[in-house]
């Protein structure tokens, strides 16, 4: 009996396994090639093929990876939470080869997880390197992270974020950090590096090499926004939660931002009047991008005059359709009006108070005749046209709406015109006397300092009465600190203060009121000095015709009752900022100046933020807004914090969580 | 390197100032667990024969132990049990554990950050935790199921039916167990060697097209010496520099440099490059006792930058502020030719500064006799973070006079008090601060040997391989083979974390005991939050886990710290592993067997074998 009860009940178990192992293959039957044809296996690898999700469509297929998941029976979620922990307190304790080698262990067990490449790389290459006092071991480690990250495209090839952020460190970890000189020289002379990159990024085209002839960060870091979208446009891969404005932004913002680090490093010739040429002709092609909205029609940036000229081109021609009807339709509609808006409306504007001002204007809104009412009024022969012009007009004034608002989040027009002007000779002899000015100021040399300050302000001068939409940008803002800092300075080492003329006044104006109120305040006879440097060539002079007649140095040092030069401390001892000599000039929240500080103001690097709070964001997008990206604001800006904060330390805040739209 | 414990062996073992020492607190744990271990026997033989008989039961196997088997015990019966035990290890295919070793060295490289700025750090880490794990895993598998199986399978019959005590089978267990352990980890340890040594030695050549000449500083100088790069090999190349010999030494990458030779062969310039040094060392600290004094130059203690971890201090710039390291044992024996002191200072700078540059500071040598007060002329140095920044005063220093002149002095005649000296540091420039711990300056003894430290690192192992093997077999005495294994198993875990342990059960560590943590994990609570179910939950799940954590912790505190034996991260960081330590470690690891073997006696003598 017992034996029998044993033997069913085996029986029964065998039964149900049988059953449950063909649920199993079902479900689990695995894809495979043979010689007379290949099955496509069981309904999970049906899905991992329609979804592109096994390993080898998702990207490179590591053996270690494989191994180390599959030794982890399934627990491979369990030991990269153990991994992430033990990681954090290998960083808590600074034992950074270490945290490196567990970085490498969870990648390996998350090879998919593009969270955990983002989020370590930016680690490595932002809060561990700023761990080091040593330049070249910060360099060393911001490579670890870019190998990391490299890692990570390997493993992703659909992934076109991973290969952006790639983009993003190779152009403005290595280009705005605080110790970007250094970064870019080390960067510039790393052939290994190049020959590592160069599997990735073509490394030896003239399109990445800059002046020098060697390959710059900026324009290799393009390459990098070039293969994304490669990635985008060929292979078709969903940029996923980037926006697109942003995402096709930072291989343009990369060319004007290397023009602008190559001038600021002394190359104002034709070079950088080329690269500005080509920047300009690449910002355009991205401005005539479609770039998808969230409207769900795409729009082109470039597009927006010639919506705007054929909307006006509409509206003349509707205008002529029905001519006296906007008037006779705007009567109707006021006499429609409740008795108080109505007056409110026909009284004259300065007579209305807050709630009469309200109401006006509100039914200056609702009588207001729309393009639909007036072409329904139209003649009947005429009115199928109308009512097709109004249709188009109104579309698109609400396309040049939407180009306008997506125009203004990467700050289109500015970086346009930027490029415009600075790829003209004025702007170029105005950076190079700005920057002769700086060299002389280092040397002490303050009068030919002055006078190419001076002749500087008076091409900017120039350059601003035909461009003022470049008054408010940050480039202006720049050219401001220069003059409260540095053109003051020299000018307090001179005994003299801003001139009455000053041709940058209203730059001052708009920047810095407190300076303009020192024009107005300067004595009329206050003209600035004459300009000493002989050595200023026709060209350059040119466009500053205004200036006073060049005279020597040693006249002016002699006319001085005192040698600025033996005044001014010498380029070594000089205080690379200098100190305000008039306590007015000082503003309030000028703390950088009130920081233990004896050569320079600004303070030192500590632990770096996440990008997410330096990536594009609206307004202030991939280095598109001028803030962001701007010539001198460092977009790495908590490189520059004061302290090594732990604050800003930024492993598990998401970088891009302020770019989606 | 992470040095937190300083004491000495003596130190250790012997009762101090507010410190009972190692020896006491193991004769106090002995007779706690005597105690305990007598009145648990008594209660179960008196549940089984009743109060009186009971006792006599206890009594009765207590003195058979001293009477019969101790004095009886035989080495030759130990050894042959041994040898039995070998030779089951080996019937149960213990080399398995040595070809998964092999398997996971052959492709170690597709694990290892091989391009790490620290090869040798991770490859020493990797053969020594490797080995670790597998050993310790091998030792918990062949120790716990041994005698289980032999009573399960009666084979142990054939066994206790000879003239055997109990004894000497758990002993004769521990040591054949041990034995196979050992011979692995010999193995293991010859063919990690052999990686190690292969995976970080490499050569390079000169890249011949970057070498120039340094020219002399006028014209018409002679040349005043070569540099160029090396070839890229191992995953980096290095920068080297010659004098007007010929004869010069790479940069420091990767951990190590290399010499670097230029000779002419048949009248040409060729480079030569000497192998890797600096990578396998086994550097000496001797230790010193470090205080600060404030920013006004009064005793103080450094300052917190901020840092989460408080292992070191930091001094400001620009200030009196100072740390003095004193330092013992400095003789001329020790010392001929000088004092080798090497600093691995942090910085932490408040201002960016000159970012090409380290930050400034001063270090200068002191005697402690406050009758002489000599101190030697500041030395000026630039921090060199995350390496090891060698500073050298020769026996000729010089010390600055109270009218500013200098005279000389010599370094053990006027600086040495009885073998003291003091180390003064100070960070030169305002708004800058060094950062220092104890062990953050040391004076550098002659190197020990690299292969007699990697073999120390390995006797870490060891020591704890013979640990789980022994706890294995005591609770494969009285538990069957699984629960045994999970017994030992718990007791490595416990081992490992004992500070864990200690910190939930202190509070140290947020979130609670066990049943707290289990709500919270199902609720998803967060950590910081107080717990939140009603005061009657409330105080159940408290006083609940109160009463787990206090056995825990009691259990965790009885079993060794598994984690102290592994000395991985010492040989890996370049350091010895002072002997102070190792015969600690062993010691520990002796008396431990001790109890634990005692222990597996009582409970295999009163187990009923044959039932």
């Amino acid at each position: 009996m017992n034996q029998n009860v044993s033997f069913v009940r085996k029986i029964v178990y065998l039964a149900i396994i049988v059953a449950l192992l063909l649920p199993l293959f079902l479900l689990g039957q695995p894809a495979t090639q043979q010689a007379e044809g290949s099955s496509r296996g069981g309904m999970l690898a049906n899905m991992r093929l329609e979804n592109d999700l096994s390993q080898a469509s998702l990207g490179e297929i590591d053996p270690a990876s494989e191994s180390m998941k599959l030794a982890s029976l399934g627990m491979s979620g369990v030991a990269t939470n153990i991994l992430w922990t033990k990681a954090n307190e290998y960083k808590k304790t600074q034992q950074f080869d270490k945290l490196s080698a567990t970085l490498n262990q969870i990648s390996k067990l998350q090879p998919n997880f593009i969270k955990v490449w983002e989020a370590q790389s930016h680690n490595l290459s932002y809060n561990v390197s700023v761990e080091f006092d040593n330049y070249e071991h910060r360099y060393a480690w911001v490579k670890k992270g870019m190998y990391f990250l490299m890692d990570g495209v390997d493993k992703n090839r659909h992934e076109p974020r991973l290969t952006h952020y790639m983009g993003w460190f190779v152009s403005q970890k290595i280009g705005r950090s605080d110790e970007h000189v250094q970064f870019r020289r080390l960067f510039r002379r790393d052939r290994d590096f190049h020959k590592d990159l160069s599997v990735y990024v073509p490394m030896d085209t003239q399109d990445v090499l800059g002046p020098d002839q060697m390959p710059d960060n900026w324009l290799v870091g393009r390459q990098w926004y070039m293969r994304a979208y490669d990635q985008v446009e060929k292979q078709g891969d969903p940029i996923r939660g980037k926006s697109p404005l942003i995402f096709y932004a930072s291989g343009p913002m990369s060319r004007i931002n290397f023009v602008t680090t190559i001038e600021e490093e002394g190359y104002l010739d034709e070079q950088a009047a080329e690269a500005w040429e080509v920047a300009l002709a690449e910002w355009k092609r991205y401005g005539l991008r479609q770039i998808p909205t969230s409207w769900g029609h795409n729009i082109q940036l470039e597009k927006y005059e010639e919506t705007l000229a054929e909307k006006e081109q509409l509206e003349a021609e509707f205008k002529e359709l029905a001519p006296g009807l906007w008037d006779e339709i705007r009567e109707e509609k006021i006499a429609k009006l409740p008795e108080d808006a109505r007056q409110a409306l026909e009284m004259p504007a300065e007579e209305r108070n807050e709630q009469q001002y309200m109401l006006a204007y509100g039914a200056g809104l609702e009588v207001r005749p729309t393009y639909r009412e007036v072409a329904a009024r139209v003649e009947s022969d005429k009115r199928s046209r109308a009512k097709g012009l109004a249709r188009r007009i109104e579309e698109l004034e609400q396309f040049a709406e939407h180009i306008d608002r997506y125009r203004n989040i990467v700050n289109y027009l500015y970086w346009r015109t930027l490029c415009e002007v600075e790829r003209q000779d004025i702007a170029i002899a105005a950076r190079k006397h700005l920057y002769d000015a700086e060299k002389y100021r280092a040397e002490a040399d303050l009068f030919r300092a002055r006078d190419e300050y001076n002749q500087a302000w008076d091409l900017w001068a120039q350059i601003y009465d035909e461009y003022p939409l470049l008054l408010e940008d940050t480039t202006s803002r720049d050219l401001v600190d220069i003059i409260e800092k540095k053109y003051m300075y020299v000018l307090g080492q001179l005994d003299e203060d801003l001139p009455r003329n000053f041709k940058l006044k209203k730059l001052l104006e708009i920047h810095n009121s407190e300076l303009a109120s020192r024009v107005d305040a300067a004595p009329s006879d206050s003209e600035p000095a004459p300009p000493t440097d002989e050595s200023t060539n026709e060209a350059d002079a040119k466009p500053t015709e205004t200036a006073s007649p060049p005279s020597s140095p040693t006249e002016n040092s002699d006319a001085d009752t005192k040698s600025p030069k033996n005044e001014a401390p010498n380029s070594d001892d000089a205080p690379a900022e200098p100190k305000e000599t008039d306590g007015d000039n000082k503003k309030p929240n000028d703390a950088p100046n009130d920081a233990p500080t004896e050569k320079s103001p600004e303070s030192t690097e500590g632990s770096e933020s996440d990008p997410s709070s330096t990536e594009p964001a609206a307004g202030s997008a991939d280095g598109v807004s001028p803030t962001a990206e701007g010539n001198s604001t460092d977009s790495d800006s908590t490189d520059s914090d004061s302290t090594d904060s732990d604050s800003s330390d930024s492993d598990s805040s998401d970088p891009d969580s302020e770019e989606s739209e | 390197m992470i040095v937190e414990d300083f004491r000495s062996f003596t130190e250790w073992l012997l009762p101090g100032l507010g410190y009972r020492g190692a020896l006491i607190e193991f004769v106090l744990v002995v007779a706690v667990l005597s105690v305990a271990g007598f009145f648990l026997s008594y209660l179960i033989a008196a549940a089984r024969f009743g109060p009186v008989e009971g006792f006599y039961a206890v009594w009765r196997v207590i003195l058979s132990a001293f009477r019969d088997d101790v004095p009886n015990t035989s080495l030759r019966r130990i050894f042959a049990i041994a040898r039995l035990a070998i030779q089951e290890s080996i019937r149960r295919w213990v080399l398995v554990v040595f070809g998964v070793f092999i398997l996971l060295i052959l492709f170690a490289g597709w694990f290892l950050d091989v391009k790490s700025e620290h090869p040798a750090l991770v490859y020493l880490s990797f053969v020594l935790t490797s080995t670790n794990y597998l050993v310790l895993v091998l030792a918990l598998l062949l120790s716990t199921f041994s005698i289980p199986n032999d009573i399960k399978h009666r084979t142990i019959y054939t066994v206790v039916t000879k003239p055997v005590r109990p004894g000497e089978i758990v002993l004769g267990r521990i040591l054949g167990f041990s034995m196979v352990g050992t011979a692995l980890l010999v193995l293991m340890c010859v063919v990690s060697y052999g990686f190690v040594y292969r995976g970080l030695d490499h050569n390079h050549d000169v890249e011949i097209e970057t070498v120039s000449e340094i020219a002399g500083r006028n014209p018409g100088d002679p040349t005043r010496g070569w540099e160029g790069e090396t070839t890229e090999d191992a995953h980096h190349r290095h920068t080297f520099r010659l004098n007007a010999e010929g004869v010069g030494q790479t940069d420091m990458v990767h951990g190590h440099t290399h010499d670097v030779r230029r000779v002419m062969v048949d009248g040409e310039e060729t480079f030569e490059i000497g192998p890797p040094e600096g990578m396998r060392v086994a550097r000496v600290p001797i230790y010193g006792d470090l205080r600060f004094l404030d920013r006004s130059g009064r005793p103080g203690k450094g300052i917190n930058v901020g840092e989460e971890w408080m292992y070191r201090q930091y001094i400001e710039g620009g200030s009196l502020a100072t740390a003095i390291w004193s330092f013992d044992g400095v003789t001329e024996d020790a010392f001929p030719d000088g004092l080798p002191i090497e600093l691995t200072l942090r910085v932490f700078r408040t201002r960016k500064g000159d970012i090409e540059k380290g930050v400034g500071g001063e270090i200068w040598l002191r005697n402690p006799d406050p009758a002489k007060a000599i101190e030697s002329t500041k030395h000026f140095f630039e921090s060199q973070e995350f390496e090891n920044d060698l500073q050298y005063f020769p026996r000729k220093l010089q010390a600055t006079n109270e009218d500013g002149s200098v005279r000389d002095i010599d370094l053990f005649k006027d600086l040495v008090h009885n073998g003291q000296i003091e180390v003064w540091i100070r960070c030169a420039e305002r708004g800058q601060y060094f950062g220092m711990a104890n062990a953050d300056a040391y004076l550098r003894a002659k190197d020990a040997s690299f292969f007699m430290n990697f073999l120390k690192g390995y006797g870490g192992i060891w020591m704890q391989m013979v640990l789980v093997t022994a706890f294995g077999v005591v609770f494969s005495t009285f538990l069957n083979g699984p629960v045994a294994l999970l017994a030992t198993l718990t007791s490595m875990i416990l081992g490992h974390f004992v500070q864990f342990v200690v910190g939930v059960a202190t509070g140290d560590i947020v979130g609670g005991g066990p049943i707290e943590s289990m709500i919270r994990i199902l609720t998803q609570q967060n950590v910081s939050l107080d717990l939140d179910l009603g005061w009657l939950p409330n105080l159940i799940v408290k006083n609940t886990d109160a009463v787990l954590m206090f056995v825990i912790q009691v259990s965790a505190k009885l079993f060794p710290r598994y984690g102290e034996f592994n000395m991985a991260d010492t040989v890996a960081n370049g350091f010895n592993i002072p002997p102070e330590l190792f015969s600690r470690y062993l010691l520990t690891t002796l008396a431990y067997l001790f109890v634990v073997s005692i222990v597996g006696y009582f409970c295999l003598k009163t187990r009923e074998v044959a039932a």
